[in-house]
């Protein structure tokens, strides 16, 4: 083979991988934003709910596309990509993420089942984010459909904090009449996540359940209550990327608990992501006065350039002021 | 048969082992999907593709870099391949052909293993299901020398 012709399929070769590595470049980070919104604007809803799972994961840089996310959040013929889009939202801006709660609460307050129902679930994609709107949810507890209590139910075990509250509505939904409703609410116990003291009493009632189902899902769900994961052990998780959102939660539910991990947390709220700065303030404030050492950073938060952030600062500073303060 | 066909025969038997491993090598994983998607989901072939395509980028499926992932250690041989072939002398015609058989059954052996495994990995969805196309790339690797040496005893036997 003469070397020439070797020479030009190497260089094929390359030219090849330089065009699939352009195309790979094109899609990734804030480049596929125009392409993602096109998706988000079109009719397919499969399309939709995968643009806005990337649109999350690419994070502030997805900042042209919150009007599309917001509109996709807000369509109530379209639930499923509309929850993944307020999840989105979460990453992208705070500020708009609760206005999209704003508008679920008031759903939840309709008298139509699906929209009531959609409206339940799509808080929980917002996560801790949506724990103003936990009063709300714990009234929608009464509500008569079982269906609208148990994705009530799951929302509040997704938003998880304040952390007292939560458990005792959890606790509520764990004596429901409702089977699915009670299979929820320990599902939200069971994988993951400090669970409450108060709780067990009641989950150790639910192992001798007459449904087997739920009383092998309240054994498991004591016994892992019997090797509760340290929040030192958890704090080690705050440098890894992708468990930092969901370590900074877990210490917000543990509350004065915490405490150790103070030091691990503080510099967060300078972190680049606005929902880390939102969630250490969140993490600060449930420690309460015993994290008095991270009070200049949080001083320093009330200046954050998103209001939710600040909103949450103040919060923080004024829970753990309510001892230093004679 | 003239020296001269004899060159044109391996040329094109150098060329098509070499475009055939890279293309394939980067395929497999988005044919898998399809057949996949086709034959136990019952998708139509359209609806299959359209899937692919909505997946390639897409956060936790990323089909593009598992394509990438399974294609590297193909577009390695395919390099080894062109090489190793185009550099026989022409009057080599007996170490051509041994070469050429060598190389075939190190490809035919890479291809059954990597559809294999990417059809097994979609076929029997599992939680650490992902590992898989992570460690193929090592285990072709490993594969292509074991095959080739397994190809170049049959070429010994066959072409005495």
């Amino acid at each position: 083979m003469p070397h020439r012709a070797i020479f030009a399929n190497l260089a094929a070769l390359g030219a090849l991988i330089a065009l699939l590595g352009i195309v790979y470049w094109q899609h990734t980070g804030a480049r596929a934003v125009p392409g993602l919104i096109e998706e988000l604007q079109g009719t397919d809803a499969q399309a939709q709910q995968l643009a806005a799972a990337h649109l999350k994961e690419i994070g502030l840089a997805a900042k042209p596309a919150v009007p599309a996310l917001l509109a996709l959040a807000l369509d109530q013929s379209h639930p499923y990509p509309g929850a993944t889009a307020a999840a989105a939202l979460t990453t992208i801006d705070l500020t708009v993420a609760r206005q999209a709660m704003d508008r679920f609460v008031l759903s939840l307050g309709r008298s139509d089942l699906h929209i009531k129902r959609d409206a339940a679930a799509a808080l929980g994609s917002l996560g801790p984010l949506a724990k103003p709107a936990v009063p709300a949810l714990i009234r929608a507890l009464d509500d008569p459909d079982p269906l609208v209590r148990d994705r009530v139910t799951r929302s509040l075990g997704q938003i998880g904090i304040p952390e007292r509250a939560v458990s005792a509505a959890l606790l509520r939904s764990l004596k429901d009449s409702d089977r699915l409703v009670r299979h929820t609410a320990l599902s939200q116990l069971a994988f993951g996540g400090p669970i409450p003291p108060d709780l067990l009493p009641r989950l150790k009632e639910l192992t001798q359940d007459q449904d087997r189902q739920i009383a092998q899902l309240a054994s498991s769900t004591v016994a892992r209550e019997q090797q509760p994961i340290s929040a030192s052990v958890l704090a080690m998780s705050l440098n890894v990327g992708t468990a930092k959102l969901y370590t900074l939660l877990q210490l917000a539910r543990l509350g004065p608990r915490a405490v150790d991990t103070v030091a691990s947390v503080t510099p967060l709220l300078a972190a680049e992501l606005p929902l880390e700065r939102y969630l250490a303030a969140a993490v600060l404030e449930a420690i309460g006065p015993a994290a008095s050492e991270a009070l200049p950073a949080l001083r320093l938060a009330l200046n954050d350039t998103d209001p939710v952030v600040r909103e949450t600062a103040v919060q923080a500073v004024q829970a753990l002021e309510q001892v230093l303060t004679p | 048969m003239t020296p001269g066909h004899d060159r044109r025969q391996l040329l094109f038997l150098t060329l098509t082992i070499y475009w055939s491993s890279i293309l394939f090598g980067l395929t497999a994983p988005w044919i898998s999907n399809i057949a996949v998607d086709v034959l136990k989901h019952g998708q139509p072939l359209v609806q299959a593709i359209h899937q692919l395509r909505l997946h390639l980028f897409a956060p936790g499926y990323n089909l593009f870099l598992i394509a990438a992932l399974n294609a590297a250690p193909f577009v390695l041989f395919a390099v080894v391949a062109l090489l190793h072939l185009g550099l026989i002398p022409p009057e080599e015609c007996r170490l051509a052909r041994r070469r050429s058989l060598a190389l075939c059954v190190a490809l035919l052996l890479g291809i059954g293993l990597s559809a294999w495994t990417h059809v097994m990995t979609l076929w029997f969805p599992d939680a650490q299901g992902a590992l898989a196309y992570f460690f193929l790339p090592f285990v072709l690797l490993a594969l292509f020398p074991l095959g080739y040496l397994a190809g170049r005893g049959l070429g010994a036997w066959l072409f005495r």
